[in-house]
């Protein structure tokens, strides 16, 4: 069989069929075949895939193959196959696949976040499909971090992961995002604020805040539904802290599976549930367990139970003011 | 269509598009839903016309339905490697026109097995190709042949467009020194614009 083959020609079922054998990177090629081969694309169940961007690594990934960005000084280490247009920018780009077999799509900008961002537009509008999971350098300037932002709320309201900051955002910005989407697993915010805000925290399973100076313990008692709480430089008390600790002790942070805060109000001799210490020196054992896809790791804690008999470990580090609670 | 005792020996009348008629056995019909939902139940008297299909390609689906009657019950689509010999000669002696006009024939008949083998086929020529090689499987045009034929309708509309305006005004000064009646005047200049442009286009 070596004519050509007519492949829009076939039935829609049958196209439906063929496209849903392919991987994003095999539909992303196919798309630049023509606007018609575009037109298809979402026949393969496009729609349900499962998009993250990575600011950090400077990545897009869907349904885990990887459209990689690299710099326009980078290319000559790679074997280049061609180029490719991405939202009317063609540029070069080169193929890879790990040892997963899972395909990388690498291509090369002369800005790699002016390239990110292309390529995620372009990728979004190809696959029709919502974005899961938006992570970002707190360094990444605001006017492109905002875009992002914007293009994804004007496709949807909800998204699993969001890291929120940039350089220099504003915190009007970062309560307005809070307005148009809601961030429903793993919520990252890296933004310090000049006020404290008013912003849901009620919303994800999984809470990390930089910068939690403004955070006091009416917080707290938002995010009791939270399954993992980190907070970085807040400025908890011992008094708010017993509270905190007796309150999950009577049952109030039902799914809590895991808590760290920072606080340097913490007292050096501070402690909780009338033991003399919240770190065990005498025989230091570690714990391990993977919380919401992360792994958690604690060596020294307290062993403590719930009033309703659920049984936690509990460390308090008087050198870094860290209080963490690993329920086992 | 005969109704003998035993279901297995069933044999139903086929009618292609050049109205010739086949047999086909009742457990090879019965791989296809189409049939399975339109004439198991009530039957059929006569031949069963399935006329947008050739003989050759009806033939041929049937042959892949009456090799796999024997075959364990279809448990979603096998990869290429593990398809049997037998499977792989099928598909290869196949030509182009062939091949799409039984995976038509297998989607129309809703022969489910047969349909994905089908699919699998056309994937496996994909994939793994990048968009040069694709275009060469798929005798799609590219975006730049889309692109510089657009151009050129674009500036033969453009051309056409003048030439009618061009036309329609020497054709008004004229019919307007002659003094002609407005109806034949209007018709005149009709008639003059369509063979101008009609003219235009065949070029």
């Amino acid at each position: 069989m070596s004519q050509p083959l007519k492949l829009l020609h076939l039935p829609t079922l049958v196209l439906r069929s063929v496209l849903q054998l392919f991987n994003p990177i095999e539909l992303f090629e196919l798309s630049q075949c023509s606007r018609r081969a575009l037109s298809i694309i979402s026949l393969s169940g496009s729609r349900k895939f499962k998009l993250h961007m990575n600011e950090f690594t400077n990545s897009i990934h869907v349904n885990g193959h990887s459209f990689l960005i690299h710099s326009n000084g980078s290319p000559s280490e790679y074997p280049l196959h061609g180029t490719r247009t991405f939202n009317g920018s063609t540029v070069k780009i080169c193929h890879q696949s790990d040892q997963k077999s899972k395909q990388k799509l690498i291509s090369f900008w002369d800005n790699k976040l002016v390239g990110l961002k292309t390529v995620f537009f372009h990728l979004s509008a190809v696959f029709k499909c919502p974005i899961e999971c938006g992570r970002f350098d707190p360094t990444i300037p605001a006017a492109i971090y905002m875009s992002i932002i914007d293009f994804i709320s004007s496709r949807q309201s909800e998204i699993n992961e969001l890291c929120v900051g940039g350089e220099n955002l504003p915190d009007e910005y970062v309560i307005d995002i809070f307005n148009k989407l809601r961030v429903t697993e793993h919520l990252v915010l890296c933004h310090q604020f000049c006020r404290p805000p008013s912003i849901p925290l009620n919303n994800s399973k999984s809470i990390s805040i930089w910068n939690s100076s403004w955070i006091t313990t009416e917080h707290l008692n938002l995010m009791k539904h939270c399954k993992k709480i980190h907070l970085g430089r807040s400025s908890l008390t011992d008094r708010d802290m017993t509270s905190l600790l007796n309150d999950w002790k009577s049952g109030q942070f039902p799914n809590l599976q895991y808590l760290c805060i920072q606080s340097n109000f913490l007292s050096k001799n501070f402690t909780a549930f009338g033991l003399p210490s919240l770190r065990d020196t005498v025989n230091p054992q570690p714990h391990i367990k993977t919380i919401l896809g992360f792994i958690i790791w604690i060596y020294g804690s307290v062993d403590v139970q719930r009033n309703d008999g659920v049984g936690a470990t509990v460390l308090f580090d008087k050198e870094e003011g860290v209080l963490q609670i690993l329920v086992l | 269509m005969t109704s003998p005792a035993s279901s297995s020996e069933v044999k139903y009348l086929i009618e292609s598009s050049e109205g010739n008629t086949f047999d086909v056995s009742g457990a090879a019909l019965r791989q296809s839903n189409t049939f399975n939902a339109m004439f198991l139940n009530i039957g059929a008297d006569g031949p069963i016309p399935f006329t947008d299909y050739n003989e050759a390609t009806l033939k041929k689906v049937f042959e892949y339905c009456e090799h796999s009657v024997n075959e364990e019950n279809y448990s979603g689509p096998k990869h290429q490697d593990d398809l049997s010999k037998w499977d792989l000669n099928f598909f290869n002696e196949m030509d182009q026109k062939m091949f799409i006009d039984v995976i038509n024939a297998s989607n129309f008949l809703d022969i489910e097995r047969l349909t994905s083998y089908c699919c699998e086929r056309i994937a496996r020529m994909l994939r793994g190709k990048n968009t040069q090689e694709m275009i060469k499987v798929i005798t799609l045009p590219t975006a730049e042949e889309l692109e510089a034929k657009q151009k050129v309708e674009e500036k033969k509309a453009a051309a056409a467009k003048k030439v009618a305006e061009k036309a329609a005004e020497t054709a008004e000064k004229t019919e307007t020194l002659e003094e002609l009646p407005v109806q034949q005047l209007v018709q005149t200049t009709r008639n003059k614009l369509t063979r101008k442009y009609l003219s235009f286009s065949n070029e």
